[in-house]
């Protein structure tokens, strides 16, 4: 019932492509998905996703990612907004990134720390949810 | 640099709109900013503009003093600045105000318009509380303490009452404000109606006073004043009233002044003052200017100043005192000053018997119209040793030895007189299942020669001595009069018993039987029959008295002859429930029971208090003459009290001699739950009762 | 008939003779009181094992009101209420109250109404003493040695 809010003024483009690096990949071809672990990192354009296993999964032509999803102590970058939480999950396609676990969002002189986190990157809003707790700064 | 605080938030869900630095709170909203609470269920913050806007209820809180409840405002981010509308404050859980619009201008004010405020539950909506005050504005001094009200008018019960432009009162809970303190109302036979208006100025810390205007419908007006002060190592007060008109008298400038005092010196010696004076310009009725103005009935007013100590082992006291009489009958110039009086008592252990040994030397001046009608110098020796013997009897001797020298009319004088007196006393107990009885027999053989060496003073107007009561306090004691001048002569015998009925948590019994049986009638107690002590062999004297925890006493004494005609009963009752307590007292004493008291006196009094229901209290006072059968005085009075408000109407009534009746109605009205005076809760006006 | 001395040989009562130190209060009324308590419980000194503290509560109230208005006699009503407290443990070891009654007449002259006032609150004081002495020589045998 969140409605929905824009983050950063430049709006995310989703098509650009997705590198990732990691210690160690294991590739399970069956359900075409790749377990990097070991300070993962995943980036998209200015976007960068980082933590301790980061597994990929995708899409059926094998030849671009269709989900990411993240576990331990992850780290989250797109310039303006930074976040961290225990867990996240990237859907590529709708752009949609949910955050789990001791969310903490810094954005522009902002904290908030909340349990879970919806960043919409395409039109750049947050949703907080679960005892949500914040500073009020005046700009 | 000292970090300034900064406003915290808590949602259950947050949703934050970057573009428009909007931010929208939803679910247990709470923003906290210093000792500020805001909670509600939504909020919107703007960033750029700093503003928090609240479209729901809210409620604001400051600790527990400030609490408001609103349908909405705008604030700014530390909840100060800002405007609410339609909002409920309720200061110190006392006094509530239902304002139109509450404007925090800065953390000391807030303004708040069209305005109703009061300490007494509101209902609901139509409901109209029991007083209120409706005003265009108040504004509230947080820091001060009190509350500002413009254009504002009491309503009583809904009626408006009184209007003011302008009115200042004290936040509750504050006990020392300057201000109005509530006007009194009172309407009589003596003065007319009348009204009081006191004003309270605390003027420091350690002293405050009362300046109060009396106008009475017959044209007096009185100024009255009050001061009390507390000084490092004491406090005093003073008192008193000036009448600038004074329309029951010939003379105006009638008054009073009263002072009284206590301060520590060094070394644990202790000063008391009390200073009592009033003027007594002939009024139209006999009354003094204190009994019309109803400040005190007292007919006598003392004035004392006096230094003690006292130590484990003894006692000093240096006093001065006169006295200025109202009574026609006493004219002041042969009332004495009593300039100074002295005791001073040293307690010893005697070595030969390891009793106590007392010795009190003591003297008195006394002058009339300046000059010295009266001194004695003198000494007392008391002496006292108890042996308890091994079947439990108790053995006591016992020696008092008084002696005087007195100067009077240019005569001089000298007294003596030795007591002996040997005691046995044997006291036995009885345990039973739920008290403990004790039955005490005493008897006593006292000697003492049947006239003083030297002369004792019998100078009715100086000697201390020319009262002396005999009751059961001083059946068993070696010389009963009460001063110096006199001690009891000849021999004689003290006998008698007492009985102790103790039940720690039932009933108490208490009696004491007993008489004085003379070897010779030395006709020291006047020669009337019925002080008891007038016949060789003294009245019975006889205590009864019973109790049962703090609910009920009753105690009777009486005095007694062989044929058993009472000369002294004096009786009372006490009652003390938890909606109904009263106390009666009952006395009857033939001629001369006491010396110096001719003719009898027959007298009943009684007073209750009745709680009819948690509001409404009865209370009644009434003391009838039963020689006469005419009713001495009375009060009645009605209280009506509930959380906001105590309004006591009251209605006395004197009756003099030739019957006709003084009647004084009075209507004073307390607001509670401002100031000092807190809510009464246990009356609280309870809502659809 | 089941009555036995209070005091005696072996009796709890004789035994606390001079063990009960008494508070001392800068009043006349505190002197009489404690004069006439160590007449009856003996003297004890700043180190006795009992320590006996009290609070009075004396009003005074119109008895008598002659038809001319004047108060010819007062009444004299007197509360004590004490405690014993066992000086060692500092214990309270006995809390108690106890009432007297007494009354002067006001029909004589001023200097002599004072003195009777006094010797009223005397005798009101001396009496409550007597009672005290009475019901502690009964209560003693209950006190913790």
């Amino acid at each position: 019932q969140g409605a929905s809010l824009s983050l950063s003024s430049t709006p995310h483009d989703a098509s650009q492509p997705v590198e990732v690096t990691a210690d160690s990949l294991t590739v399970d071809q069956a359900s075409r998905t790749a377990v990097f672990s070991g300070s993962a990192r995943v980036g998209q354009g200015a976007m960068r996703l980082g933590a301790d296993q980061i597994q990929v999964t995708y899409s059926d032509t094998a030849s671009e990612i269709s989900k990411v999803s993240a576990t331990g102590s992850v780290v989250f970058t797109n310039g303006a907004e930074n976040a961290e939480a225990d867990r996240a999950n990237y859907d590529v396609a709708k752009g949609l990134l949910i955050m789990q676990g001791n969310v903490l969002l810094l954005q522009g002189g902002n904290a908030f720390s909340a349990d879970t986190l919806e960043l919409d990157v395409l039109n750049n809003s947050a949703n907080l949810t679960g005892n949500v707790k914040t500073v009020l700064v005046p700009k | 640099q000292e970090r300034t605080p900064v406003a915290s938030l808590i949602a259950d869900t947050i949703r934050f709109d970057g573009a428009s630095t909007r931010l929208v709170a939803r679910g247990n909203v709470e923003v906290f900013y210093d000792r500020l609470v805001l909670q509600t269920e939504e909020i919107i913050y703007d960033q750029r503009a700093n503003r928090i806007l609240v479209p729901g209820e809210f409620t604001l809180r400051e600790g527990d003093d400030f609490v408001v409840h609103a349908a909405g405002a705008e604030l700014d981010s530390k909840l100060q600045a800002g405007l609410i509308s339609t909002a409920r404050v309720v200061i110190s859980q006392q006094l509530q105000i239902a304002a139109q619009e509450v404007h925090r201008a800065d953390p000391q004010f807030t303004t708040l318009n069209r305005v109703v405020a009061s300490t007494c539950h509101v209902c609901d909506k139509g409901d109209v509380p029991f007083w209120q005050i409706r005003a265009a504005r108040v504004i509230h001094d947080t820091d001060g303490q009190r509350l500002y009200f413009e254009k504002a008018r009491l309503d009583f019960l809904g009626v408006p009452i009184f209007y003011t432009p302008r009115l200042s009162i004290p936040e509750p809970g504050v006990a020392r404000a300057s201000g109005f303190l509530v006007p009194r109302f009172t309407s009589g036979t003596t003065i007319g109606a009348s009204v009081k208006i006191p004003y309270y100025w605390a003027i420091s810390p350690h002293s405050d006073a009362t300046i109060t205007p009396f106008v009475t419908s017959k044209g007096s007006a009185i100024i009255e004043g009050e001061y009390r002060r507390r000084v490092q190592n004491g406090a005093y007060e003073m008192r008193g009233a000036l009448a600038l008109r004074d329309r029951l008298s010939q003379e105006d400038y009638n008054g009073y002044f009263q002072s009284e005092g206590r301060f520590d010196l060094r070394n644990d010696y202790q000063l008391d003052f009390a200073i009592s004076l009033s003027s007594e310009f002939d009024t139209l009725n006999e009354d003094g200017f204190l009994d019309n103005y109803g400040y005190s009935n007292d007919d006598r007013l003392t004035n004392f100043i006096q230094i003690t100590k006292t130590t484990r082992t003894g006692f000093f006291y240096v006093g001065s005192s006169f006295t200025q009489s109202l009574r026609a009958v006493e004219i002041d110039t042969d009332i004495p000053v009593v300039l100074p009086e002295i005791h001073y008592t040293q307690s010893y252990v005697d070595p030969i018997f390891n009793g106590k040994a007392n010795l009190t030397l003591h003297s008195v001046s006394l002058l009339r119209n300046l000059e010295n009608s009266y001194t004695r110098i003198g000494a007392r020796g008391d002496w006292r040793k108890e042996w308890h013997t091994g079947q439990g009897l108790v053995l006591g001797a016992a020696g008092q030895l008084n002696a005087n020298l007195y100067y009077g009319d240019g005569s001089s004088d000298f007294s003596a007189l030795p007591i002996l007196r040997a005691e046995i006393r044997y006291p036995l107990k009885k345990a039973t299942k739920n008290a403990t009885h004790v039955i005490e027999p005493i008897a006593q053989l006292i000697w003492a020669p049947d006239d003083p060496w030297g002369s004792a003073n019998q100078d009715r107007s100086t000697s201390d001595s020319t009262t002396a009561e005999f009751e059961e306090t001083n059946l068993f004691s070696i010389n009963r009069f009460p001063g110096f001048d006199e001690s009891e002569a000849g021999v004689r015998a003290n006998i008698g018993m007492r009985y102790l009925r103790y039940a720690p948590s039932g009933w108490e019994m208490n009696v004491t039987l007993g008489r004085v049986i003379r070897a010779k009638n030395l006709n020291q107690f006047d020669t009337s029959t019925s002080t008891g002590l007038d016949a060789t062999n003294s009245d019975f004297v006889g205590a009864l008295s019973f109790s049962y925890s703090d609910q009920f006493q009753f105690l009777t004494r009486m005095l007694a002859d062989d044929d058993f005609n009472v000369s002294k009963n004096e009786t009372s009752i006490v009652f003390d429930g938890d909606r109904f307590d009263f106390a009666a007292s009952y006395v009857w004493l033939d001629q001369y029971t006491v010396l110096g008291q001719p003719n009898r006196q027959h007298e009943a009094s009684l007073s209750a208090a009745y709680m009819a229901s948690d509001n409404w209290q009865w209370t009644a006072d009434w003391r009838h003459n039963l020689g006469t059968g005419t009713p001495i005085e009375g009060d009645l009075g009605l209280v009506y009290q509930n959380e906001c408000a105590e309004v006591r109407f009251s209605l006395s009534l004197q009756y003099d001699a030739d019957g006709n009746i003084e009647r004084d109605y009075g209507l004073q009205i307390a607001f509670s739950g401002l100031g000092s005076r807190n809510k009464n809760t246990k009356s609280a006006h309870r809502c659809g009762v | 008939c089941g009555f036995e001395p209070v005091y005696g040989e072996k009796s709890s009562a004789s035994a606390l003779l001079g063990q009960v130190d008494i508070q001392v209060q800068n009043s006349r009324n505190s002197f009489e009181f404690r004069d006439r308590l160590i007449e009856r419980l003996g003297r004890g000194d700043a180190s006795a094992p009992y320590y006996l503290t009290y609070e009075f509560g004396i009003t005074s109230d119109d008895l008598v009101i002659s038809d001319s208005d004047n108060v010819t006699r007062y009444t004299l009503s007197g509360v004590t209420r004490y405690k014993i407290l066992e000086r060692a443990s500092n214990t309270v070891v006995f809390t108690d109250k106890v009432a007297s009654n007494t009354a002067y007449s006001a029909t004589s002259g001023t200097y002599q109404t004072s003195v009777a006032e006094r010797d009223a609150h005397v005798r009101l004081v001396w009496d409550m003493a007597e009672k005290i002495a009475t019901r502690i020589s009964i209560v003693a045998p209950d006190w913790p040695k």
